[in-house]
């Protein structure tokens, strides 16, 4: 009997209390927005807090089950062990397919209690209707963990083990397994809200742009979330998986990155509407665009479809997915066409030469880049379903169509927020980019000195620097300006670029973020060196100016899994370092795992894998070395992204007393103004 | 302000053809990758029944045959047979094998046929037969011998 044995029949007991409430709380909201009845809306309000609390609860049962170790429950069962470590019992809530879901489900009882709390007092009708929305797409989720992908099955008295089988040796392996599913988890679920929001507009049949307004910041945070993720998920499998790479086009990643990029179009876009009044339709497009992405990327990695078609019915998750993901298309898209006479923009684009115009060029490219990744994704499936022949589509597909895609996106992220709004003239052209056009002239130059080969490479050095001109000389003007007008000191004027015009300035932060990564990609797949040789102890091999010595080969037990350790010194190029790559064995699977050995540095990691060794008398190591450099630099980048989303999101002191201004619904009335 | 129209460059005519020649471009690379990116899955009955082209890449998936795994540590040679029950294949690998790799195991190996028939793998990948749960969001395909 272990101490919290009570935990799982708690859990399983909040959760299917929740699911009620769901239903309860979406048919409350849904009349409430129609007849304005405050006390209709007070219980939907209460419903989505009673929710959330209870789902609370049932995600921290199922940790409580996990570190004390229930194996009776079925999921404790599958992926935890006596052995394994208290921090890695924890975050295995997340490392299967019945606490992710139930993980997910957290997140979004949370996210339709702020809208039923926080978001209703602000604009009653839309964030009512909002809420239903909310509580269906939860009602849903519930549905699913009381069912399909019940966390809190018990085994049968004579299945309970006496030891689980242990989480997947990946997922143990690296702290990072606790911060990237949860980030990628919040990313996915937070552009929820936005498409409730798009949605109940539409229901409502408004003209207006006030559930874009409404959600701008949930916009924001969910793409800044699922960009960190993103990068926090390359950073694991570069760390983890022992290739020497980080991104592999890979369907898992793929399905997180469709998404981010059509957030990534829908953040620009949203200025040209609100600027412009321009894009109506095609912004609800985006926002259905992406919440589609979320589900159908949860789809395609969970029901095991990636492996074959005809792993699709083997759970029942992929079936019921693939409905959700079909209900909420028709009823997204019903609803648009339905309402695409109220769409109508206030307007066109005229001249190519502005920043509306380069706002869709951009939305253009990145859709683009959505719908090759999508077809790289989805046409093996599609050729087994049509031909049975069984194919992939490789890496070399998405580089040659890819990169060329970022290529051009990096270029327009330069000349973007270099152009005004309706048109530029010769004469501002000529001001905004000559300075930046003689950076980019000498990006490549220096590319070309360093030994950068290849047109790709040296053209996204070229493309990095003109960006980074463009957004240095925007500053400079930006503090230039505050001076002038404000009589600050430089160092004043400079902070309160960001402090008073957070949206633009954290911007140009993320920008900075993406030049970053753009570089850090471009010179770690360029110039990557590699070398593999048969050590004896005392032995070394040599890439890249650094001598890598194989000191001793040895043994490591520990309680929950077994090693094999090469001990290497690293010297040469002014290092003096030691790294220890090894084989992990864990006791629940037959593979050993190799765990690499990384000597970062600004300037490049040096990355040792341990091939193969003389089991019987250590005798000789096969080592593989790979010289990266540059790579950090691509983490680097991703925490400047976040930096840079969190000034953007951050409220400018200005809009803060604003938003105490806003009308809240009369405690004692029972309608409330439209 | 008309003056600053006037020297407004372009029109929306350009605007839609650029946008246009952009999809076009685009799909026009898509399709032509994917051809160039395809690589079919087979067994080595299939692989010698098709016949496939020498140096075409291809992932051919069987087992290990029992006596065949070689590697030589100090050349990192690696040699070994997969088969299907009907056809044998003999796979020439590059570096050492994947911790998994064992006699009677499966595996997956990605290359090309050289005339001969020897299939010269660039990546050797184990096949486990234990139950396997799919990872997170993030991740990429294990047991690479090589990226």
């Amino acid at each position: 009997m272990t101490p919290l044995a009570w935990a799982g029949d708690a859990g399983a007991g909040a959760l299917r209390a929740a699911l009620p409430l769901a239903l309860a709380g979406l048919v409350a909201a849904a009349y409430a927005a129609r007849t304005r009845d405050a006390r209709l809306l007070s219980s939907a309000r209460w419903c989505a807090l009673v929710a959330f609390a209870l789902v609370v609860i049932a995600d921290l049962a199922m940790v409580a089950a996990l570190v004390t170790h229930d194996f009776s429950l079925r999921y404790v069962a599958d992926n935890n062990a006596r052995e394994t470590p208290l921090f890695y019992s924890a975050i295995s809530l997340w490392a299967a397919l019945e606490g992710s879901i139930l993980l997910w489900a957290a997140i979004l009882s949370g996210a339709t209690a702020y809208v039923a709390w926080r978001g209703t007092r602000a604009m009653p009708r839309l964030a009512t209707t909002a809420l239903a929305v909310c509580f269906a797409m939860l009602a849903f989720f519930l549905a699913l963990v009381v069912t399909a992908a019940d966390p809190f099955t018990r085994l049968a008295q004579s299945e309970i083990p006496d030891n689980g089988r242990g989480p997947n040796a990946l997922l143990q392996n690296h702290p990072l397994m606790a911060l990237h599913p949860p980030l990628l988890y919040l990313g996915y679920v937070l552009a929820a809200v936005p498409f409730a929001y798009a949605m109940a507009s539409l229901i409502l049949g408004e003209a207006g742009d006030r559930w874009l307004v409404a959600t701008r910041r949930f916009a924001l945070v969910s793409w800044a979330l699922l960009g960190v993720g993103i990068v926090a998920g390359a950073w694991w499998s570069y760390a983890v998986l022992g290739w020497g790479g980080y991104w592999a086009w890979d369907p898992v990643e793929n399905a997180a990155i469709m998404p981010w990029l059509t957030a990534t179009a829908y953040l620009h876009s949203v200025m040209v509407e609100e600027k412009r009044r321009l894009l109506r339709m095609w912004n609800v497009s985006l926002v259905i665009a992406t919440f589609a992405l979320t589900i159908l990327g949860t789809f395609l990695t969970r029901s095991g479809v990636v492996n074959s078609v005809h792993a699709f019915t083997q759970s029942a998750i992929g079936p019921l997915f693939l409905a959700y993901l079909t209900a909420i298309l028709v009823f997204g898209i019903g609803l648009l066409l339905w309402r695409a006479r109220s769409l109508t923009d206030a307007g066109t684009i005229g001249a190519p030469l502005s920043r509306e115009a380069i706002f869709l060029f951009q939305n253009v490219l990145f859709v683009a880049a959505t719908l090759t990744v999508l077809l790289g994704t989805l046409y093996p499936l599609i050729a087994e379903a049509l031909t049975g022949a069984q194919l992939s589509i490789g890496a070399p597909y998405f580089d040659r169509v890819e990169v060329p895609l970022v290529l051009a996106l990096l270029f327009l992220m330069g000349i973007g927020p270099q152009l005004p709004w309706h048109g530029a003239s010769r004469a501002t052209l000529e001001r905004q980019l000559t300075v930046p056009l003689v950076c980019a002239a000498l990006g490549a130059f220096v590319a070309l000195l360093a030994g950068l080969d290849g047109v790709a490479p040296v053209l996204t050095i070229a493309l990095a620097s003109f960006v980074t001109a463009t957004i240095g000389q925007e500053v400079a003007r930006g503090v230039r300006a505050r001076r002038a007008l404000h009589g600050e000191q430089t160092a004043t004027a400079f902070a309160n670029l960001f402090l008073r015009n957070g949206r633009r300035y954290g911007g140009y932060v993320v920008h900075l973020g993406i030049v970053l990564v753009a570089i850090a990609v471009a010179v770690s797949q360029a110039k990557t060196v590699e070398a593999e040789r048969t050590l004896s102890p005392g032995g070394s091999l040599v890439a890249a100016g650094y001598t890598i010595t194989l000191d001793t080969i040895r043994d490591v037990n520990e309680p929950q899994r077994s090693l094999t350790v090469a001990d290497l010194t690293i010297t040469g190029n002014g290092a003096s370092e030691r790294s220890r790559p090894a084989l992990v064995r864990y006791p629940n699977t037959l593979q050993a795992i190799g765990s690499p050995g990384i000597a970062a540095g600004m300037r490049d990691d040096i990355y040792t894998i341990l091939v193969a060794y003389d089991g019987r008398a250590q005798t000789w190591a096969t080592v593989r070395v790979r010289v990266i450099p540059l790579v950090s630099w691509l983490w680097v980048g991703g925490g400047v992204v976040g930096l840079g989303a969190i000034i953007s999101a951050l409220p400018p002191a200005k809009r803060r007393a604003r938003r105490e201004l806003a009308v809240p619904v009369p405690a004692g009335a029972d309608r409330w103004p439209a | 302000m008309s003056a600053a129209r006037a020297s407004v460059l372009g029109g929306r005519r350009v605007l839609a053809i650029c946008a246009l020649a952009v999809a076009v471009i685009v799909g026009f690379v898509a399709v032509q990758g994917l051809q160039g990116a395809t690589v079919y899955y087979l067994t080595p009955t299939e692989a010698l029944s098709r016949p496939v082209t020498p140096g075409a890449t291809v992932r051919l998936g069987g087992q290990v045959l029992t006596g065949t795994l070689r590697y030589t540590p100090g050349t990192r040679d690696l040699r070994f047979t997969i088969g299907d029950g009907v056809t044998q294949v003999r796979v020439v690998g590059a570096g050492a094998p994947p911790g998994l790799l064992r006699e009677g195991a499966g595996a997956v190996v990605e290359g090309t046929f050289a005339t001969d028939g020897t299939f010269h793998a660039t990546q050797v990948l184990a096949k486990h037969d234990e139950v396997y749960q799919a990872p997170s969001p993030g991740a990429t395909p294990q047991h690479r011998s090589s990226p």
